[in-house]
């Protein structure tokens, strides 16, 4: 317990450091020794990073408790600094989608190249049902949710016939579909000019967009997101841990595994493919609804391709099918390029050079999904 | 009335005939072996049996339900469970895991029960869990010791014992073993003679279709024998007979070239 304390807080305060240095010379060199550091610590303290590893994996459920904790108070920490609240709300936003992706991609094994589809589709039904049918937006958010669920089986059903290379290309294609038909719809989507003045949402009676005072301290709107990203975070990463770590999660894990065998093994396959689809849809569509609250303005250009690959290169950095994974890979791909704004135009060939990077070097990523679901409680233990 | 009973299945890709009316009946507790030349069609008949492929004429009945327009799930949910030529485990599941997928619980727990985790749903888990765990002690602790092994980590023989559990976890009626010696030395070939009467032993009631190239593996195990060639039936008929046909021995047994 106290180790997982100890370590979490550790990070907190590198992660710190790092917020609060500027320089990008600077930078690089607190990232040169961080490497460093964890090249050393690999070599010399291996027994100590196996404890550390298996505390965390024995305590999962602390370990994610004492995380959020921890996160509650980061707005304080950075002196409610806009700008990096900012970043760190859609950082939060990428982890939700990275989560749905992850469990589509990695869990059930549906390569989805077209996940920002569903974040637009999300997106849209709030922005359109808060704007032109004045929906209040906590009844709109969920409704983000299950449109985009919606819109996953309707890409579940051609993607039923295809696997592999072939479900790559049509997920693609739907991915375009969607972003031309939010182009082309012009008096519902408002075309390229997108939707603009989305208003933010209000919480008992306070306006989400205006500055909070905490009585002692007050934060610009971007607080407010914050601790909504964060709840909506958690919730998020609670419900797919429930059904990764499940029955369900196991028939997804075989059907990826092999389909034919699973089918053979009494697996409705069209069943699962568009449950897989429909739940890692929803989170997309979640995200997408917040991200319209909280810019207040949408356009058919946010939810590209690029989009897309992002996220994929995040649970492609995190490990596929790794909870934890696609945390830290939306933490590290969201947080660490905003130092390097002056290179803002290469940020694409980045996110591609770490694909590329990961399937060489590290297929199974940063922290691959190592322990199985189900376990014999008597001899053996753990295993690999 | 028999079990099983397939009657002048045939199935065409384009203009090859792979399986060309081939009949026969199974008894509940029987086993039949199939034999016959790479390319004879044993696979395809399998394939035909699981659901897989569509047959073009002709029916499989178990326990007096035809099989006919079912997906391999359905064929599964009646009563028909299969090893598969290459090993087709789950790779990455471990031991234990595998022979879940092979039970019913695992499709029927619900969603609402995984989300909140209700004491029903971890009550069929854990029962799935023991009821694994019974299944693998057919083999003594030869599985059980390597229950958390991811199965893609067990030796090659091992792997055959893992399919044969994950087949039979279901509690099925008919279970086929596609080629189960495929790969094998005589040694393991025997131990998996061995294993295999462990098996009828445990579950009396379950009938078995092997197929094999190799007549004598089969010897003491089947109670009949279909003799398979260019996807027609060549011979059919306790072990004896078959092996004495003179059809047999001209297309497949007497030719002396030790191929197959």
């Amino acid at each position: 317990m106290i180790k997982i304390l100890l370590t979490e807080l550790l990070c907190y305060l590198l992660f710190l450091v790092f917020v609060y240095i500027e320089d990008p010379v600077m930078v690089t060199a607190f990232i040169a020794l961080m490497i460093i550091a964890g090249f050393m610590l690999k070599k010399t303290g291996r027994n100590f990073l196996q404890e550390i590893e298996k505390v965390y994996a024995e305590n999962l459920g602390k370990v994610g408790l004492l995380a959020a904790a921890i996160a509650l108070t980061v707005p304080f920490a950075i002196m409610g600094d806009s700008y990096w609240l900012q970043i760190l709300n859609f950082m939060m936003l990428n982890a939700i989608m990275a989560l749905g992706l992850n469990f589509m991609t990695g869990r059930a094994g549906l390569i989805c190249l077209g996940y920002a589809a569903f974040m637009a589709i999300g997106a849209y039904t709030v922005g359109i049902l808060t704007l032109k049918a004045g929906i209040s937006f906590w009844i709109a958010l969920p409704l983000a949710g299950i449109f985009a669920s919606l819109f996953g089986v309707i890409l579940g059903l051609p993607a039923l016939r295809v696997k592999g290379h072939y479900l790559a290309l049509v997920t693609i294609a739907f991915g375009l579909i969607v972003q031309e038909l939010l182009l082309n719809l012009e008096s519902i989507t408002g075309g390229t000019n997108g939707l603009i003045d989305i208003s933010s949402p209000s919480f008992f009676g306070i306006d989400m967009g205006t500055t909070v005072n905490f009585g002692f301290m007050s934060m610009t709107y971007q607080a407010n997101f914050y601790y909504l990203c964060l709840v909506l975070l958690v919730i998020t990463t609670v419900v797919l841990y429930r059904f990764s770590n499940s029955l369900f999660g196991l028939a997804l894990n075989a059907m990826r595994e092999d389909q034919l065998a699973a089918q053979c093994y009494g697996l409705n396959l069209t069943n699962y493919k568009l449950l897989a689809f429909a739940i890692g849809a929803f989170f997309g569509g979640i995200a997408g609804g917040v991200y319209a609250a909280m810019i207040n303005f949408i356009a058919p250009e946010n939810f590209g391709y690029s989009l897309s690959i992002i996220v994929i290169s995040m649970i492609i950095l995190g490990g596929l099918d790794s909870i934890p994974g696609a945390l830290v890979g939306a933490f590290f791909l969201t947080v660490f390029p905003e130092k390097f704004r002056a290179f803002e135009d290469y940020r694409v060939m980045f996110y591609g050079i770490i694909i590329v990077l990961c399937l060489l070097f590290m297929r199974e990523g940063v922290l691959p999904f190592k322990h199985r679901i189900f376990k014999p409680k008597t001899a053996g233990g753990e295993g690999n | 009335m028999d079990l099983l009973n397939v009657e002048n299945l045939t199935i065409r890709f384009g203009g090859v005939v792979a399986v060309n009316e081939v009949s026969f009946s199974l008894k509940a507790g029987e086993t039949l072996g199939v034999i016959g030349p790479n390319g004879s069609g044993k696979t395809t008949l399998f394939n035909l049996l699981s659901g897989i492929y569509q047959p073009t004429n002709g029916e499989i009945v178990l326990a007096e339900k035809s099989t006919k327009g079912m997906r391999p799930d359905e064929v599964f949910h009646l009563g028909i469970s299969r090893t598969f030529q290459n090993g087709r485990l789950f790779w990455n599941l471990n031991v234990l895991e595998n022979i879940m997928m092979g039970m019913e619980e695992v499709r029927n727990s619900k969603l609402f029960g995984s989300l909140f985790g209700t004491k029903k749903e971890i009550a069929i888990q854990e029962q799935a869990i023991e009821k694994a765990f019974e299944i693998m002690k057919i083999f003594g602790t030869l599985l059980t010791s390597q229950a958390h092994k991811a199965s893609k980590d067990l030796p090659y023989a091992d792997r055959r014992r893992l399919e044969i559990c994950r087949a039979i976890a279901s509690k099925p009626r008919v279970i086929l073993l596609d080629e189960p010696s495929a790969g094998m030395d005589g040694v393991e070939t025997e131990t998996l003679m061995n294993d295999l009467i462990k098996v009828k032993k445990a579950m009396p009631e379950l009938s078995i279709i092997v197929v094999e190239h190799d007549m004598a593996f089969i010897k003491g195990l089947v109670d009949k024998v279909m003799v398979l060639d260019y996807g027609r039936r060549l011979a059919y008929g306790s072990f004896d007979a078959v092996a004495k046909d003179e059809n047999v021995i001209k297309a497949y047994l007497g030719q002396g070239d030790g191929a197959c």
